[in-house]
């Protein structure tokens, strides 16, 4: 339990390849090195059809809009289910 | 095991998660046990938010 | 003017969505509530978000995506490696599990007018318990009788090992109940405050001119605690899976 103090900052690296700016100019090469084919151009068609525009718009493109999609639509479903709920049983008044 | 038509993961599900899938249905079972006796407790029982408040039984 | 002061704690029920209603069977009751509505839309986000960060990598392109992934996955990988070493290796895939749904549930929690899973305490104590007692078989079936071992620190005198084995067992018991409460109290009162603070704010900002003019101050605040409350949700994922590996590490050495 006593190494869990010294813990408790994160420390936010990769196992292996700790601290220092040599080790980060490591890490920058190790990704630099990763694979990078060319966009694919066109859906696969086994993809069904409006997901697939969807892939070929966000996912394709690793784009981080999907992200900002889940947020805003749980935040509206849950919006509507709150309204149900609570919301409207308390418009301008306390409840019960 | 094959994610999802990807490719395969040799990583052991049961030799390293068998303790807690015993300790798991024990908690889930003393978890029910706790709920259902803190529903028959008087202010509660006849809660309409209660199942069993609902049906009076 | 009229205040209206709703009860902060409201957001925390469980309220049943769909269900079946059985008067005959009392017994089964098979509801959906929110709590589990929220359990499967974290379950949904974490599945399809393995399969998106590794659609781009099976075509032969790395992907922001993965790179996330690969980073959580090595910051977990460090955390059982401080925690445990080596013989902990194995029990990474169950870390990232729980880190990943217990983050995700924090974070799901902090989305406007949504319903915060980890704030239930039957939840978190579930899981807490869980933890503990499947430790504790583990530890049993690796050392047998030498697992209560753990009861007694090293280099204790012997006229104080009665004492020390009663205080060591509590505190090895109150273990699953700290660590369960530790999330959902946090939790729970990262939430109220924010109900609170966001009702009073607006009770100031529509009360009278001055709120207009000035609204914005309260508006700051709440950005800020907003703020505090994400760093809140990601460390106690954090702490709670530290924990953990703490604890295994515990079972699996015998100090």
């Amino acid at each position: 339990m006593s190494s869990t103090k010294s813990l408790i900052p994160p420390k936010l690296s990769v196992s292996g390849i700790t601290g220092g700016a040599a080790a980060f100019a490591q890490l920058c090469d190790l990704y630099s090195k990763l694979p990078k084919g060319p966009l694919v151009e066109s859906i696969p068609p086994t993809m069904p059809r409006l997901f697939g525009r969807y892939w070929y718009r966000y996912i394709r493109t690793s784009s981080p809009a999907p992200l900002l999609h889940i947020i805003l639509g749980v935040g509206l479903m849950s919006y509507a289910i709150d309204y149900e709920l609570h919301l409207k049983h308390h418009k301008n008044r306390p409840h019960h | 095991m094959a994610f999802l038509g990807f490719r395969r993961f040799p990583t052991p599900i049961i030799k390293p998660m068998w303790p807690f899938m015993i300790s798991g249905p024990i908690i889930l079972y003393l978890l029910h046990k706790i709920e259902k006796a803190g529903q028959s407790v008087p202010p509660f029982d006849t809660d309409p938010r209660n199942p069993r408040g609902m049906y009076r039984i | 003017m009229l205040c209206i002061l709703n009860n902060p704690l409201e957001q925390f029920e469980i309220i049943k969505l769909l269900g079946i209603d059985a008067p005959l069977l009392p017994l089964i009751e098979l509801p959906l509530t929110n709590l589990g509505l929220y359990l499967l839309i974290v379950l949904g986000v974490v599945i399809s978000g393995l399969v998106i960060s590794f659609i781009p990598a099976r075509i032969g392109r790395d992907n922001s995506w993965l790179v996330t992934l690969e980073s959580i996955y090595g910051f977990l990988v460090n955390l059982v490696d401080s925690q445990v070493a080596i013989a902990g290796h194995i029990y990474i895939p169950a870390i990232i599990a729980l880190f990943s749904f217990i983050l995700l549930c924090n974070l799901f929690g902090l989305i406007p007018y949504s319903y915060t899973v980890t704030a239930q305490f039957a939840l978190t104590l579930g899981l807490s318990f869980t933890v503990l007692l499947g430790v504790t078989i583990l530890g049993l079936q690796r050392h047998g009788v030498h697992f209560f071992s753990i009861l007694v620190p090293a280099g204790t005198p012997l006229v104080l090992v009665p004492l020390l084995v009663v205080i060591e067992a509590i505190s090895y018991l109150a273990r699953a109940i700290s660590l369960g409460v530790r999330l959902s109290a946090n939790m729970i009162s990262g939430h109220v405050l924010l109900k609170i603070i966001s009702t009073f704010s607006w009770q100031f900002i529509t009360g009278s001119i001055l709120g207009v003019i000035l609204g914005f101050l309260p508006v700051l605040f709440l950005t800020a605690l907003y703020a505090l409350e994400l760093g809140v949700a990601i460390l106690q994922a954090y702490v709670f899976v530290l924990l953990t590996a703490s604890y295994l590490n515990d079972v699996l050495s015998l100090h």
